[in-house]
């Protein structure tokens, strides 16, 4: 059974949501998390099945950021886009060669007709553009604004809404995502741009598996993304950043063809799916962990960064003592060994396992040196 | 193995976060300067509100109103400078002097010391510093004021990347060098998070009152939740502006609600911060702090003695002359890195520990000592773990680690252990000597003179490309 025909199981009552890439994007960060994997399958909504519990994760984007946002993207398509067409060719040599005679191929635009969504018209016309781009025709587009990928997500059709994808003359696709976030004096926050280069290596997964199903040459859409930024916190000016996104795209190509989704993992949580949001909310918590348990979790502090269950999950890390709970620095350090409870048992001289000798000597040196360190401080 | 792993295991047991060093190695000061600083949530970049003091009396709190009037926003900035530069320019008020490079300088007695939340602040505090210098304002008074603080803050920022200064304590650096919870780096940026399991709240695990504790910010970003409240007390601020002036009543009232809410967001930082300030100064300074203050108040001293300078010139505030002063900056930040790596191992034994456990260094009983007249003298260490360090490496005893070192001259095999021979050839002084019947542990590090000398460079930079005129 391949991850297209999987699907996990979700009841009616279990809250759903599309998928979105910042959606795709917080879990290409735990693939290796089977819970997770679940839930991106059954399009499950997490942040809303822990709404109303303790578990409950932070509350979404600020409206004056969106605002923001939204005042930045006007900006730059301001004038028949020529601010992002100016930095596109000042940034890229190869993108020069379209000069002023640059063409848009403008999807947002695109009339919704009678039976189809908007977003299948977008993605159909995407799919057209981009093949004139990977065939160097005539007519290619520079700039296709609004482009939509239509991909298939454990056996469900999903559409992805892409900032912007921009085609050199080499022939080559460079994906661009806006931000407004600001970059002041050469600097910006690089926690969202980690994000944002996650996020445009996710879209450029996308547009090569898009391409490769097309019967056309994945490599079109290039390693090197442009991240466009307001030069400072005062929106008027931006500024290109070019990011080599050679790992996002590999890491996102992995997730897209969803091959850590365990087969038997489904069958095994078959009779215990995701719990309504209606559910009491610790009968809810309940259901949640025992789903935990049968699927499997692989938590770790990062997880706090981009899963609506890390909150769960730690404290069942807690509970059980996990060595993983402190970081995959320390995790590395204390190899062979599961739990914290553990660690003091070995550094104490109990007796350890084959795979947990080597860590054990190591503790019980630490241990014996601490507390002559000590004992010597105080006499 | 990291002592770090098996103190959080330990930290884990007991619900409460152990110590990781026997000694202070940051000084604090009995009265600082304490300060919390404000983004407004979605823009880490903008400062929208900022309150610090000394801690013998409450904050003083100064709240951006978000104005499009210039005017207007610059005398906000203006009430901000003139009580930072009063309270920081303080210090240059009770000086002694000092002799630094063959001649006098004054430095202040006590050192001018602010202790923040973290190192984020710090960020906050160099862009309002790099946006005052980006005011021009028509009144030369103001004017002056303006760059003065803006010289100050650049400057704090600066020497704070110094290793081991004091002058600014960022509290979770802070605590995370002297404490171990059983969290994960990730968490440990939370100063709230970080004193929940150094002193949990009652009837409460570390864990526990950490998670709990994640509902509060010490800044500069607000928690999310914050952040939406904040928008829409500016966007009431913003309504009531229009078509009004700013003493209308309706303006006024925004703006208190706007101030009502930082008051409250900053009211339980400053106590977390007076109270990690209060309980950590009781714990007994390292032994080279003193040097290190001393630094930092001829630092300060310099500072002061530049700025006017620094202001008159017309090129504004720098502190890098080009490639020179960068290469000397950067040999000034090194050798700090060094020295101070050096200080808290011989001053602290847990902070040694590292390089013990990571074959580095050894440690072990003196045996035996022997002098011998014109050859020096023989120290036999016996160690209760084989040495894997090679014969003809020389250590330091953590005890006098200047000057020559000791030669491991050989190793023999003893019980589980080993016994090792260092020779000194000129350990005259008794004093530099470990003592027979002691524990003594040879390192590495030492004070190399190189450590405390300044790079000397030539005034021009003889460097053969100059760039086209
Ligand atoms: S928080 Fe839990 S469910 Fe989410 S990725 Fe981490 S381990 Fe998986």
């Amino acid at each position: 059974m391949s991850g297209d025909e999987l699907s996990a199981p979700r009841p009616a009552g279990a809250p759903r949501h599309s998928l979105t890439v910042s959606v795709l994007a917080a879990a290409a960060e735990h693939t290796d998390c089977t819970f997770s994997n679940l839930a991106l399958a059954g399009r499950v909504n997490l942040e809303q099945l822990f709404g109303g519990t303790r578990y409950e994760p932070g509350t979404g984007a600020d409206p004056l950021a969106i605002k923001r946002g939204r005042l930045f993207e006007e900006i730059l398509k301001k004038d028949d886009y020529a601010e992002l067409l100016n930095l596109l060719y000042e940034q890229d040599a190869a993108m020069g060669a379209f000069g002023a005679d640059a063409r848009i191929a403008r999807l947002r635009d695109i009339p919704v007709s009678s039976g189809r969504s908007g977003l299948e018209l977008r993605a159909a016309a995407t799919r057209v553009e981009l093949g004139k781009i990977a065939r160097k025709a005539w007519d290619a587009p520079t700039l296709i604004d609004g482009a939509v990928i239509r991909a298939r997500i454990a056996g469900e059709i999903a559409y992805f809404e892409a900032d912007g994808l921009a085609a050199a003359s080499n022939g080559a696709l460079h994906v661009v995502e806006a931000k407004s976030f600001p970059l002041i004096d050469g600097r910006c926050d690089p926690v969202k741009l980690g994000a944002a280069c996650v996020q445009a290596g996710l879209y450029a997964g996308l547009v090569r598996a898009q391409l490769r199903e097309d019967g056309l040459p994945g490599e079109t859409v290039s390693d090197t993304g442009f991240i466009v930024l307001p030069k400072n916190t005062r929106l008027g000016r931006a500024v290109l950043l070019r990011q080599n996104l050679t790992f996002h795209i590999r890491r996102a190509e992995r997730l897209l063809s969803l091959a850590s989704l365990d087969v038997g993992a489904v069958e095994r949580i078959h009779d215990h799916p995701f719990p309504s949001e209606k559910t009491v909310a610790a009968e809810r918590i309940d259901a949640l962990s025992h789903l935990m348990d049968q699927a499997g979790t692989q938590y770790r502090p990062e997880c706090l960064e981009h899963c609506a269950a890390a909150k769960l999950c730690r404290e069942r890390a807690y509970r059980a003592g996990r060595v993983a709970l402190l970081g995959d620095q320390v995790r590395r350090e204390l190899t062979g060994i599961d739990t914290l409870p553990r660690v003091l048992e070995l550094a104490g001289g109990a007796e350890a396992l084959e795979s947990e000798q080597d860590s054990a000597r190591e503790l019980v040196r630490a241990r014996r040196m601490y507390r002559r360190a000590l004992k010597e401080a105080r006499p | 193995m990291s002592l770090r792993a098996l103190l959080a295991a330990e930290a884990y047991k007991t619900g409460r976060a152990v110590r990781s060093t026997l000694f202070r190695h940051r000084a604090i000061e009995d009265d600082p300067i304490f300060l919390v600083a404000w983004s407004n949530g979605f823009d880490s970049f903008a400062c929208t509100a900022i309150a610090f003091g000394q801690g013998h009396a409450p904050p003083e709190l100064f709240v951006m109103s978000g104005t499009r009037d210039r005017d207007l926003e610059v005398r906000e900035f203006a009430a901000v400078a003139r009580r930072f530069c009063e309270l920081f320019d303080a210090y240059a008020a009770a000086s002694s002097l000092v002799e630094h490079h063959g001649r006098t300088l004054e430095v202040p007695v006590w050192l001018p010391q602010i202790v923040i939340p973290n190192r984020a602040t710090l960020g906050l505090l160099g862009r309002i510093g790099r946006r005052l210098v980006g005011i021009e304002h028509p009144d030369a008074a103001l004017q002056g004021l303006l760059q003065r603080c803006a010289a100050h803050l650049l400057w704090i920022v600066r020497h704070a990347d110094l290793p081991g200064q004091q002058l600014v304590l960022p509290c979770t650096e802070f605590l995370n060098a002297h404490w171990v919870g059983a969290m994960s780096a990730l968490e440990c940026e939370s100063l709230f998070a970080l004193e929940a399991w150094i002193d949990p709240p009652a009837r409460m695990r570390g864990f526990e009152g950490a998670v709990d504790a994640e509902r509060f910010s010490a800044g500069p970003q607000p928690k999310p939740e914050d952040a939406q409240s904040i928008a829409r007390l500016y966007g009431v601020l913003e309504s009531a502006r229009k078509g009004a002036a700013e003493e209308d009543a309706t303006v006024c009232e925004a703006q208190a609600a706007i101030e009502r809410f930082f008051s409250d967001l900053t009211a339980p930082v400053w106590a977390l911060l007076l109270g990690i300030a209060r309980r950590e100064r009781g714990v007994a300074g390292a032994a080279h702090l003193p040097r290190r203050i001393e630094r930092d108040r001829i630092a300060y001293g310099l500072h002061q003695e530049r700025l006017d300078k620094m202001l008159a010139d017309p090129r504004g505030i720098r502190f890098l002359e080009g490639a020179r002063d960068a290469a000397l900056r950067r040999d000034e930040l090194e050798r700090a890195g060094a020295l101070l790596e050096v200080e808290e191992a011989i001053d602290d034994p847990l902070k040694m520990l590292p390089r013990v456990l990571a074959g580095e260094a050894i440690e072990g009983q003196v045996h035996s000592v022997h002098r011998e007249k014109g050859e020096g003298t023989t120290v036999e260490l016996r160690t209760e773990e084989p040495c894997t360090l090679p014969p003809g490496l020389e250590l330091w005893w953590s005890g006098a680690a200047f000057g020559r070192g000791w030669v491991i001259e050989r190793i023999e095999s003893a019980a589980a252990g080993s016994k090792v021979f260092l020779a000194h050839s000129l350990c005259k002084d008794p004093a530099a000597c470990p003592t027979r019947g002691g524990r003594a542990v040879f390192s590495p590090l030492f004070f190399d003179d190189f450590l405390s000398y300044g790079l000397v460079l030539p005034v021009s930079a003889p460097w053969t490309h100059r760039p086209a005129a």
